[in-house]
C-alpha cells in the first residue's frame, strides 16, 4: 500500500440549510487517494462533483468532516494556502490564465511558489526552463513566450494551464472537466498531455468528466457520485469489464 | 505664450503623478478607487505642514507614506470587510477630510510663502527659476516612472498585475490576492499623495478643499494618453499617462487663454473630456453601423 496523499473523511455540505431550497451537496462522503492514484469521477449534474472539488481546494467551507493532505489537516486552511500543494484546472480555459499577460509571465506566476528566490521572475534561467517545458507541448508555443495569453486558442490555453500546474509540482491535481469546452481533436490532445505529465511527474490526480468513455480510458480508479455520496467505485480491473453504454445511461 | 506652455508642462508633470496614482488601481488592478480625493489632499497638507516646520524634502516622503496608509485602509475595507471598492474608497476619502483638517490644526488652509521649499532649494543650485522648476519636476516624474515600472516587473509586481487580470488564477497560484490588492492600492495612493505634495510646494499653499475633482483630472490624463498614443504594457501606460496629463493641461490653458470659458469651468471641462473620450468608441461604432445599413439598403 502506497503513501496516502488525500484523505477526505465523512464530509458534509448543505446549501441553503433550513429553507425550502435546501440542497444536500455532500452527504458524509469519504475518499482516500494514494500517491500516484489517478481517479476519474463521473456523476450527473448536482451529484456533488464540483462541490467536492471546492471543498478540497477550500473555496467553500464544509459543515462536517475533515480533509487531510499528506497527513496534514487542511480543513480550515485558506484556499490560497492550500493552492501551494493543490492545483486545479477548470472547464473554462479563460479561468486558468491571465489574458493580458504574456505566456512567460503566466508561467512565471505559477512558478513563483516553487521558484528560487530571485527578484525578477523573467530571468534567463527560468525562461530557459519555460522554453524547455513549452517544447514538450509540441504546439510551437516555445517561440511565443512573449505573446499575450489572450490571443491563444482555448486548447492552447488549457495546455499552458496544464504546464502551469506541472511546474508548480503539486501533491494533488484537480481536473474539473478540463477538456469539456474543447473540440474533440484538441480535447484528445489535452487528455494525452494530461496522462503524459501525470505519469511523468507521478502526480496524484482527481478528474471530473461527463464523458464516460474518458472516465473509463483514463486513470487507475473510477468513482461514480450520486446525491452527494459515492455510489459505486471501480478498480482498474473492474473498469475494463464495464459496459460504457450501460454506465452512460446511469450517469451521463 | 512660451510661459503658458512651460506652465502647462510643469502642472502636467505634477498632475501626471496623480494620473499614475490612478493608473495603478484603475488600469493595473481594475479597481475603481475613490480614495484619491482624500489622499491627494492628505499629501498636500502633510507636505505643507512639514515644509512650514522646515522639512520640505522629508515632507514629500511623509506625504507618500500617509498616502500609502490611506490606500491600505481602503484595501482592508474592500478585501477584509468585503465592502465594494467604490464605497470603501468613498468611506476613506470622507474620513480623510477630518484627518486633513486635524493635520492643519483645524485650519482650512496654510501658506508656504517665504518658506524654503524643494523648488527654492533647487533654484539655489541652477539659478534660473523656469529651468530649475521644470527640470526638478521632470526628474521626479522620470525617477518615479522608472521605480514603478521596474517594480511591476518583479515577482510581487507581476502578481499585482495578474490580480487585476484574473483574481482566481492568482489565488490558485498560492498568492494571497487580498494582499496584492492592498499593496497596489497603497502604491497608487502614495503616488497620488506625492502629486498633492508637489502641488503644495508649487502653489505655496495647502487647502483642505483642493482634492475636489482631482479624480476626474487623473482619469482624463489616462484616457487622453491612451487615445493619443498606443497603449501596451504598464511601463508604456505610465509614460503615456504623464504625457496625457501634459496635453490635458495645454488644452485647459488654451481654453482659458482664449477666454472660451471662465476659470471656474475647469471641472466641467475635465468631465466633458472624460465623457467624450469614454463614449467615443461606442459613438464611432454606431456611425459605422449606420453607414453600413445605408449602403446595404441602397444596393438592395
Amino acid at each position: 500500500m502506497g503513501k496516502v496523499i488525500l484523505e477526505v473523511k465523512n464530509i458534509c455540505k448543505t446549501f441553503l440549510k433550513d429553507t425550502p431550497n435546501e440542497k444536500i451537496s455532500l452527504d458524509h462522503m469519504s475518499l482516500t487517494l494514494e500517491e500516484g492514484d489517478f481517479v476519474t469521477i463521473i456523476g450527473s449534474n448536482g451529484a456533488g462533483k464540483s462541490t467536492l472539488f471546492n471543498a478540497i481546494s477550500g473555496t467553500i467551507d464544509i459543515d462536517e468532516g475533515s480533509i487531510l493532505l499528506d497527513g496534514k489537516d487542511i480543513t480550515f486552511m485558506k484556499d490560497y494556502k492550500r493552492a501551494y500543494e493543490i492545483s486545479r484546472i477548470f472547464q473554462d480555459p479563460m479561468k486558468g490564465t491571465a489574458p493580458n499577460m504574456t505566456i512567460a509571465e503566466n508561467l512565471a506566476l505559477a512558478y513563483t511558489r516553487k521558484a528560487g528566490k530571485s527578484i525578477f521572475p523573467l530571468n534567463r534561467k527560468d525562461m530557459a526552463y519555460f522554453y524547455e517545458i513549452l517544447n514538450m507541448l509540441d504546439m510551437g508555443l516555445e517561440n511565443r513566450l512573449n505573446t499575450k495569453m489572450g490571443v491563444l486558442s482555448g486548447g492552447q490555453r488549457q495546455a499552458v494551464s496544464l504546464l502551469m500546474t506541472v511546474i508548480s509540482e503539486p501533491k494533488l491535481l484537480l481536473l474539473d472537466e478540463h477538456t469539456a469546452a474543447l473540440d474533440p481533436a484538441i480535447s484528445k490532445k489535452i487528455l494525452e498531455l494530461t496522462n503524459y505529465f501525470v505519469d511523468k511527474y507521478h502526480i496524484t490526480t482527481l478528474m471530473i468528466t461527463h464523458s464516460v468513455k474518458d472516465a473509463l480510458e483514463n486513470g487507475n480508479r473510477m468513482i461514480a457520485l450520486a446525491n452527494g455520496r459515492i455510489k459505486q467505485e471501480f478498480s482498474a480491473e473492474e473498469k475494463k469489464l464495464l459496459d460504457p453504454l450501460q454506465l452512460a445511461g446511469m450517469y451521463e | 505664450m512660451s510661459l503658458l506652455i512651460i506652465g502647462s508642462i510643469q502642472l502636467g508633470l505634477i498632475y501626471g503623478l496623480l494620473g499614475m496614482g490612478l493608473y495603478v488601481p484603475f488600469r493595473v488592478l481594475d479597481i475603481s478607487d475613490m480614495t484619491t480625493q482624500g489622499s491627494f489632499t492628505l499629501g498636500m497638507v502633510v507636505a505643507g505642514v512639514l515644509t512650514v516646520a522646515g522639512y520640505p524634502v522629508a515632507g514629500l516622503f511623509a506625504a507618500m507614506l500617509c498616502g500609502a496608509i490611506s490606500g491600505l485602509i481602503t484595501g482592508v475595507l474592500h478585501t477584509k470587510f468585503r465592502i465594494s471598492a467604490i464605497l470603501a474608497g468613498i468611506l476613506t476619502m470622507t474620513g480623510l477630510y477630518t484627518v486633513n483638517l486635524y493635520v492643519m490644526s483645524g485650519k482650512a488652509n496654510i501658506s508656504l510663502i517665504g518658506k524654503s521649499t524643494i523648488f527654492t532649494d533647487f533654484y539655489g543650485i541652477i539659478g534660473n527659476e523656469l529651468i530649475s522648476e521644470t527640470s526638478l519636476l521632470a526628474i521626479i516624474a522620470a525617477v518615479t516612472i522608472l521605480i514603478v515600472a521596474v517594480f511591476f516587473k518583479t515577482r510581487l509586481g507581476i502578481a499585482i498585475r495578474a490580480t487585476g487580470d484574473n483574481d482566481d488564477m492568482v489565488r490558485n497560484s498560492s498568492i494571497n490576492s487580498d494582499r496584492t490588492k492592498c499593496i497596489g492600492l497603497a502604491i497608487g495612493n502614495a503616488l497620488t499623495a506625492l502629486s498633492g505634495a508637489l502641488l503644495c510646494h508649487y502653489n505655496l499653499f495647502a487647502d483642505v478643499n483642493s482634492g475636489t475633482g482631482v479624480l476626474v483630472v487623473g482619469l482624463a490624463s489616462i484616457i487622453i494618453g491612451e487615445t493619443l498614443f498606443r497603449k501596451n504594457g504598464v511601463t508604456r501606460g505610465l509614460i503615456i499617462t504623464v504625457l496625457g496629463s501634459i496635453v490635458y493641461r495645454l488644452i485647459i490653458a488654451l481654453a482659458l487663454k482664449v477666454n472660451l470659458l471662465p476659470s471656474f469651468a475647469l471641472n466641467l471641462i475635465s468631465t466633458l473630456i472624460v465623457i467624450v473620450a469614454l463614449g467615443f468608441p461606442t459613438f464611432r461604432g454606431m456611425m459605422n453601423r449606420y453607414a453600413k445599413k445605408r449602403r446595404v439598403s441602397k444596393n438592395g
